[in-house]
């Protein structure tokens, strides 16, 4: 099948070895652990969670909250969801917090009640 | 057929200048197909353009080589507009019912396969058929409907359905379920490439008429009426697992044969032989041959009537495509012999598939039609080859020793080029390289010849029931018995069989070009500069160094990869460190006989098709089955560095038993953790254990599983295991902030938690940007406790889960974003 001359004849072997060692190598590494396991023991200083960021983190951002997310609202109910959806819908975006104040049926009482489980973004 | 055809490059297996016309065809449409499946291209412009070299070659029929070149590209961008047009489903098709979420629907239709009953695991009797359906009822009248569709019947009630009966069943539809792992076997997939696009589970409490019966095909009633005799007599004379055996190598009834022997059938490189293929048709063929033959009736109607019975075999043994690749490949050689022709094998063999092809392009995507083609080939091309290298044909078979040698060499050419052509495939589907295979095969075939026509020597003797079939039976069973034990200790030989990864494409497609080159006529004028064959040989090895020398020293992988794997109902979890090394976190469901392993079925494979053959920890959050049963397979077949677990001694857990000898035979490592633990590993990242409370009593409960945060500079998982409420407002008070993570990976299963407000608050401080359910489509935890879900939605956090989505895998690289990818997309 093949007439090989003699540098060809090296040329091939060296390339024949060359692989072979690869693939040595790669079973090699595949066939032994990388990680030398040693348990330590860590300590965290547990801060006391400030609940006012968690608060923060909770607040329900009304330009992006849909109907169900809005209806957890304390006083919001479907209908009042709906409108605040349509109000984004026809006006764009809230820019603050107080612009919600402008959908007819968010009175300064309701407003008083959710302004502290709102925010804008 | 156009008898100035290609310029015919493939040298000395051809004999006295027969042409292959139909080989470049076939390859042609192939390629189509593979084209079309990739690239997604438009039905329209395919037929367009495929119209357009059709044309191309009436005008260019005097110039050869253009004209040559347009017929191949016309008949490639037909295998492209077929494919488009198999996948393409009419409005009425009932793909459209077949969603995720089961609905229920009333269905009529006509059974399309023969019904396959068993009894399942919780005792019900279960009926598997698949229905070609007409028409549908959702409670506002039939309309028409039509398509496959996959039934499991729970509704028989003592009433037996059989082929072409015509029914009407009320049922669950939903999409046929699935696990979907990347680059493993995907069952729904495979189903679609039958034609099958839905599943319909007919409950005991639902509705089940046969309102007709006998409207299918008659040979096809025939042929099942066949296979039925068949599998009752060996049912009645011979015990598992010898008679499923002989189910699977004679009528192709495969299931329920043993998972341990067709292992070692797997790991010799011989599993073939549990499949019909062109194999047993060829003994048939050959058998019935030789019994005409001995009643010396002409060999024009020996042929004729074998080719008829094969036909009919085809049916009984389910026409597969390596079935019908044979059985037309025969029938090619009946005609060739009819018409005094000599058929040329590379032909027929592309006939073959050019016939398959057409009737279904989405075959060449089956396994099982790449490896019978791929073998068939390997073998036409390969075998004369050998024989030449081992110079099997200058012996003088002269004496008896003599005869064998050369028989030997023979089958050993024949076997090793088989293997030849297809290991890539093998290693790819199966993460397997079994060299054995060259002298397993050698064995095992025979015995396979042996085993066959002594069965056709017991079925008649079974006619009567007498003493004589009953030992009969018994010999059989003492051969199967032999070759399985034989078979079991060639799998034992040193280097007989070695796990492989799943070679990447470029290194598959090095391989087949070096194939091609050994075939190709040399040298190649290329318009002066010649290439010999050997310049092309030492470009091939070169390449090869590049890719194998590239993987050496490119040791720094730079991310980080959580794959949290489709396991059904339970979790597991890979993570590949940036650098090196790998960690395994619960091994899902398994461990129990007769069941479902995933360990073996989903951990296992998904592993070795990476290349990972060494884990460096395997860490088990606590001992429920539905976390540690896959884990055993794992530690027995895997190089496991440690094992982690929360220490707990578990009172009569049979899979924790096992769990701890396998350990122990493997001499694992063997570490208990609990919470301020922490192990460094490779580079920045380290593991933080966060419970169960250290010293606390090990009692083994969801409480005590641990649960750890998997972090790097800019990166963090949060892997909850099973933990409920009382330890979550533990780590509260001892961990607070540091909990914060990218990722989280919720509780059991996203099932409830104890005290919902506990959950809330753990949710809120942990704040994932994604959180993962590892869950089952409709098991018991699917109803992922609504107020778990919403204290994570809650948070704009996003949700994946296992069921829905299939595997998710995450990787992170060394900057503060990571990429979610789902494995299942639609």
């Amino acid at each position: 099948m093949f007439n090989l001359e003699k540098p060809e004849k090296i040329v091939i072997a060296c390339l024949v070895s060359l692989l072979l060692i690869g693939l040595g190598v790669m079973w090699y590494k595949k066939s032994h652990p990388a990680i030398s396991v040693r348990v330590e023991s860590f300590n965290i200083d547990s801060k006391n969670i400030d609940i006012a960021d968690l608060k923060a983190k909770a607040k329900i951002n009304i330009n992006e909250a849909d109907l169900e997310d809005l209806m957890r609202l304390k006083g919001v109910g479907k209908v009042l969801s709906g409108r605040i959806i349509d109000y984004r819908f026809s006006n764009g975006p809230f820019h603050s917090i107080d612009e919600i104040r402008s959908v007819k049926g968010v009175g300064d009482a309701l407003f008083e009640k959710i302004k502290d489980s709102i925010r804008v973004e | 057929m156009n008898p100035a055809l290609p310029m015919d490059s493939f040298d000395d297996s051809r004999k006295g200048g027969a042409k292959r016309p139909i080989l470049y065809l076939a390859v042609s449409f192939s390629l189509g197909i593979i084209f079309s499946f990739h690239f997604n291209i438009r039905p329209f412009w395919a037929i367009l353009f495929s119209a357009c070299f059709a044309m191309l070659v009436l005008l260019l029929s005097k110039r050869r080589l253009p004209s040559h070149l347009s017929l191949y590209l016309a008949i490639f961008f037909l295998g492209a507009a077929s494919y488009q047009n198999s996948v393409i489903l009419p409005y009425d098709h009932i793909s459209r019912f077949a969603t995720e979420e089961p609905r229920k629907i009333f269905i009529k239709g006509v059974v399309a396969t023969d019904p396959l009953t068993k009894e399942t695991f919780y005792k019900q009797e279960k009926a598997s058929f698949t229905v070609n359906a007409n028409s549908y009822n959702e409670g506002n009248g039939w309309k028409n409907i039509e398509g496959l569709v996959n039934v499991d019947l729970y509704a028989g009630k003592g009433k037996t359905v059989s082929f072409g009966d015509e029914l009407i069943l009320e049922g669950l539809i939903s999409r046929p379920a699935s696990l979907k792992n990347p680059g493993l076997f995907n069952y729904s997939r495979y189903l679609e490439i039958k034609g099958v696009y839905a599943h319909l589970k007919v409950r005991e409490d639902m509705v089940f008429e046969i309102s007709g019966k006998g409207s299918g095909n008659h040979l096809k009633l025939a042929a099942y009426n066949f296979r039925h005799y068949i599998r009752d007599t060996l049912d009645k004379y011979l015990e598992a697992p010898y008679s499923d055996f002989l189910k699977a190598i004679l009528i192709g009834v495969r299931s329920g044969f043993d998972d341990d022997i067709k292992e070692d059938f797997i790991k010799t490189g011989t599993v073939h032989i549990l499949a019909i293929s062109g194999l047993h048709v060829g003994l048939i063929a050959g058998a019935i041959l030789a019994f005409f033959g001995l009643l010396r009736v002409p060999k024009r109607y020996n042929l004729i009537v074998t080719a008829i019975f094969l036909i009919f075999y085809s049916f009984v043994a389910g026409s597969n495509p390596p079935i019908i690749r044979a059985v037309i490949m025969f029938s090619m050689l009946v005609i060739g012999y009819l018409i005094n022709r000599d058929s040329d094998l590379l032909n027929s063999l592309s006939l073959a598939a050019l016939l398959i092809l057409l009737w279904n392009p989405k075959e060449i995507f089956d396994p099982s039609f790449q490896l019978s083609f791929l073998s068939v080939a390997s073998i036409i091309l390969f075998a004369p080859k050998i024989d030449n290298l081992l110079m099997a044909n200058t012996i003088k078979r002269d004496s008896v020793l003599k005869r064998t040698e050369a028989y030997l060499l023979k089958g050993i050419s024949v076997s090793l080029a088989a293997w030849i052509g297809t290991w890539p495939i093998i290693a790819s589907y199966f993460n397997i390289v079994s060299p054995i295979a060259v002298i397993s095969n050698l064995i095992v075939i025979p015995a396979l010849f042996l085993i066959t026509v002594s069965s056709f020597i017991f079925f008649p003797l079974t006619i009567i029931p007498n003493v004589i079939a009953v030992m009969f039976g018994k010999y059989l069973s003492v051969l199967e018995r032999t070759l399985f034990f034989i078979n079991h200790y060639l799998a034992l030989f040193p280097f007989s069989y070695f796990r492989i990864g799943a070679p990447s494409i470029e290194l598959a497609l090095l391989y087949y070009a070096l194939i091609v080159i050994l075939l190709l006529h040399y040298p190649i004028d290329l318009k002066g500069l010649k290439i010999t064959k050997n310049m092309s040989v030492i470009f091939i090895l070169l390449l090869f160094n590049m890719l194998v020398w590239k993987d050496n020293l490119n040791i720094a992988r730079k991310y980080l990869k959580v794959t949290f794997l489709d396991v059904g109902h339970g979790d597991s979890a890979v993570i590949e460190l940036p650098k090196k090394g790998s960690i395994l976190i619960d091994g899902g469901s398994g461990g129990r006989e007769g069941r479902f392993d995933v360990g073996k079925a989903v951990v296992a494979p998904y592993l070795w098709n990476k290349g990972i053959f060494t884990i460096d920890i395997v860490l088990v959050t606590h001992f429920h089955e539905d976390h540690l049963g896959g884990i055993i397979y794992i530690l027995k077949n895997f190089n496991v560095g440690c094992v982690i677990d929360n220490g707990a001694i578990p009172d009569g857990n049979g899979i924790y038993d096992e769990y701890r000898r396998a350990i122990k035979e493997k001499g694992i490592r063997h570490v208990v953790a609990g919470d301020s633990d922490s192990i460094a590993l490779s580079g920045e990242t380290k593991i933080f254990i966060l419970n169960p409370e250290k010293g606390a009593a090990p009692a083994d409960s969801n409480e005590n599983s641990i649960a750890l945060k998997l972090a790097d500079k800019n990166f963090s998982v949060l892997f909850c295991a099973d933990i409920t409420a009382r330890p979550m407002e533990r780590m509260l008070d001892s961990y607070g902030e540091f909990l914060e993570s990218d990722i989280v990976k919720v509780p059991h299963h996203g099932g409830r938690l104890g005290s919902e407000d506990s959950a809330e608050k753990f949710f809120k401080i942990v704040s994932p940007k994604v959180s993962i359910i590892s869950t089952e489509r409709s098991g018991l935890y699917n109803i992922a406790a609504k107020k778990t879900f919403d204290s994570i939605t809650y948070l704009n956090s996003k949700s994946y889960n296992t069921s829905d989505n299939g595997a998710i895998e995450i990787i992170s690289d060394s900057t503060r974003r990571f990429n979610v990818v789902t494995t299942n997309k639609n």
